[in-house]
Order: C-alpha cells, then sequence, then structure tokens
C-alpha cells in the first residue's frame, strides 16, 4: 500500500495499516511530518513530491494494490489519484476529499471517496435519527 | 463561443488583447485581487476575482461545450483539476493548458487535453547554445595550455563572406574554423560549406592572434 500525506489522518492509517501487518510505504514532501511517526513504525518512508513519477516510482507504486491519497489540496489529491490509476495501474485508489464540492469529479473518475465534513454530517444524522427512534420507542 | 483564460500573469494580458481585437469575448479569471482591478481597467473582458479551481467560480462563467478554456495556473496539477471540472461538469471540449513539467504530458493527453510545453521549447532553444558552450569549453581547455585559443564570430548580414565557401574566406596561417553554430544545428565545416548571415563560427587560432582573426573577419 501507498499513503500519500504525512498530515494527521496520513500518519495514523499507515501508524495503524502497518501494525495490522500490511505493507506500507508514506509519501510525503517535508521530512519533518515523519518525525511525528511512532518509533515502532514499520513501514518505509519516501521524501518527495508525489506528483512527480519519479517519487511514486521510488514508494515502488507500480507493484502497490492500494493508494491511499491524503494531502488537503484536492487538486494534488486528484492528480496523483490518476496517475495511480493511469499510469501506474494501481486497481483501488482512495483519496480524501476535503471540499465536498469536488466529490462528484473524483467518483466520475472511478476514485473512492473520503470525506470528512460528509462522514461527519451522516455520523450526526444517524446518531440523531438513533436517539429519535429511541424517544419514539419509549413513548410507545 | 467566448474564451475563458485562467490563471497566469502578462500572458493572459497579451492573449486577451489578440483575441478582443479579432473580436472575440474574452473571459479572465484569477486569483489575484491587484491583477484583475488593472485589467478590468485596462481590458475589454469580463474579469472574474476568483478561484479557477473551485466549481463556485467557473459557474459564475457559466461555461458552456463550445466555449474554449485556456489553463495558464503555475502547477499542472492545479490545470489538470480544472481541465477535468470543466469537462466533466459543462462538457468543454477544447482545453487547452501551460505544461510545465513535460513528464505529465501523457496524463493531459489521456483527457484529450492539449498541452503547451513550454520547458521543452525553451530548451530547444537553449539546448545549440548549451552546446556551442561545452564544444568552446573544451576546446579552450584542449587548445589554452598548447599555444591555441578560441575565438568566436559572428557572421552579420552585412559580412563580405556571408554566401561564400570555407575554401574562397582566404584564412590567415594557423586559423582553423572547428564549427558553426547556425540556429538550432551545430556544422562541422568542409570546404564547400557556404557561410550564412546569422552564422556563429568557432575559430582556433595561435594565442595572439586573437585580434587578428575578429578584423579579418570584420573587414
Amino acid at each position: 500500500m501507498v499513503v500519500v500525506g504525512c498530515g494527521k489522518i496520513g500518519l495514523e492509517l499507515a501508524t495503524r495499516l502497518s501494525s495490522i501487518g500490511f505493507n506500507v510505504t508514506l509519501i510525503d514532501k517535508n521530512p519533518e511530518s515523519f518525525e511525528k511517526l511512532p518509533e515502532d513504525y514499520g513501514g518505509f518512508t519516501v521524501i518527495g513530491d508525489a506528483t512527480e513519477r519519479e517519487i511514486l516510482e521510488r514508494a515502488k507504486a507500480g507493484k502497490a494494490d492500494l493508494l491511499i491519497v491524503t494531502t488537503e489540496d484536492d487538486a494534488t489529491n486528484y492528480f496523483v489519484s490518476v496517475v495511480g490509476a493511469k499510469i501506474f495501474g494501481i486497481p483501488n485508489i482512495i483519496s480524501l476529499v476535503n471540499n465536498r464540492e469536488n466529490i462528484p469529479l473524483f467518483e466520475r473518475t472511478g476514485i473512492k471517496v473520503i470525506s470528512p465534513v460528509s462522514l461527519a454530517i451522516e455520523s450526526f444524522e444517524h446518531s440523531i435519527l438513533e436517539g429519535v427512534e429511541q424517544v419514539a420507542g419509549g413513548i410507545k | 463561443m467566448k474564451i475563458v483564460i485562467i490563471g497566469g500573469e502578462r500572458v493572459p494580458y497579451f492573449l486577451a488583447k489578440k483575441l478582443i481585437a479579432e473580436g472575440y469575448n474574452v473571459y479572465f479569471v484569477n486569483k489575484d485581487e491587484a491583477l484583475c482591478n488593472e485589467y478590468s481597467r485596462t481590458l475589454n473582458a469580463v474579469i472574474v476575482n476568483g478561484d479557477g479551481s473551485s466549481k463556485k467560480t467557473l459557474d459564475e462563467i457559466e461555461i458552456g461545450p463550445d466555449d474554449i478554456i485556456v489553463l495558464l495556473t503555475e502547477r499542472d496539477r492545479k490545470n489538470f483539476f480544472i481541465a477535468r471540472l470543466v469537462q466533466e461538469y459543462y462538457g468543454v471540449r477544447h482545453v487547452v493548458t501551460l505544461l510545465n513539467n513535460s513528464e505529465n504530458e501523457d496524463i493531459f493527453t489521456r483527457f484529450g487535453i492539449r498541452t503547451l510545453k513550454v520547458t521543452d521549447l525553451i530548451m530547444s532553444n537553449i539546448e545549440p547554445l548549451l552546446f556551442e558552450n561545452q564544444v568552446v569549453s573544451e576546446l579552450e581547455s584542449e587548445t589554452s595550455n598548447r599555444g591555441a585559443t578560441v575565438v568566436r564570430v559572428s557572421i552579420d548580414w552585412g559580412s563580405k563572406y556571408a554566401r561564400l565557401p570555407i575554401s574562397r574566406l582566404e584564412l590567415p596561417e594557423d586559423v582553423l574554423i572547428a564549427g558553426i553554430v547556425r540556429k538550432d544545428q551545430y556544422i562541422i565545416p568542409k570546404g564547400d560549406t557556404v557561410l550564412e548571415p546569422g552564422d556563429d563560427l568557432i575559430v582556433i587560432c595561435k594565442i595572439g592572434r586573437e585580434m587578428e582573426v575578429l578584423s579579418h573577419f570584420s573587414e
């Protein structure tokens, strides 16, 4: 697996996936961002800009089964996702989409989307409706 | 049909001016407020101050399938993102973009986006100059401690040697033309090679005779 972006999400995700036993390579252009990785992180790290082919090659993207893109810039996420799919032939792509209005573009290109805002709204809705059901159940 | 130019600084100004003169409807989208203010005074175009990679900004312009989109931001990823946005949301068929990193050409082509390979363009223009420099510096290092030196001579339009073959130049003793730089070519001259105006000659001569060579060619 290749994880692009060592921010809050990328860092935590790479750490967890690696501890479960997956072979993880984490890419970030800022070497300092790797300092926050736990000492027992067992994956690889690559310093560089993932929009450059050379960096994805160094992360062995051509052999990856899954590409996870987590930077805070949607244009970067989209570009890396498309290059990963079309040029490196990675079969599964999941990308963070920061701005909700960009979700359709990612989905139409065949990229699986994780949108923090949508997830939050859905979770809120879910727990509110659950609460309503309980209240309704109590009234009966 | 309108032409929408997104990003860039001075290039869009001159591009817009030309297009407006030819009667086209030009829109200019840029994040830079000061630039937008300037262009709104100097250009007869619709100026939109906003982020071209945001669908909200693009919606304002009411882009249609027949419009031509020109992308001039400094980032390939951004140009790619906007290109794909206008293709998917407005069905735009013609997108032209500045391409900074030539290795990205394949991904743009795959989605039918035309590219202007600016880096390649600059490289192909300076490559002959780089080659010329390399030849001269190698010649200089080979000849300098052996009593010879390298001189560069330009053949201009008024030169009496323009359009003459090398064999008829009547060069002084111990002078050799080692190469001719002509546009993007490096020519290894023979006696029947004809000089052209604009040629740069790389000449080897004995140290101390450089002035003699230069004055020979400037006669």
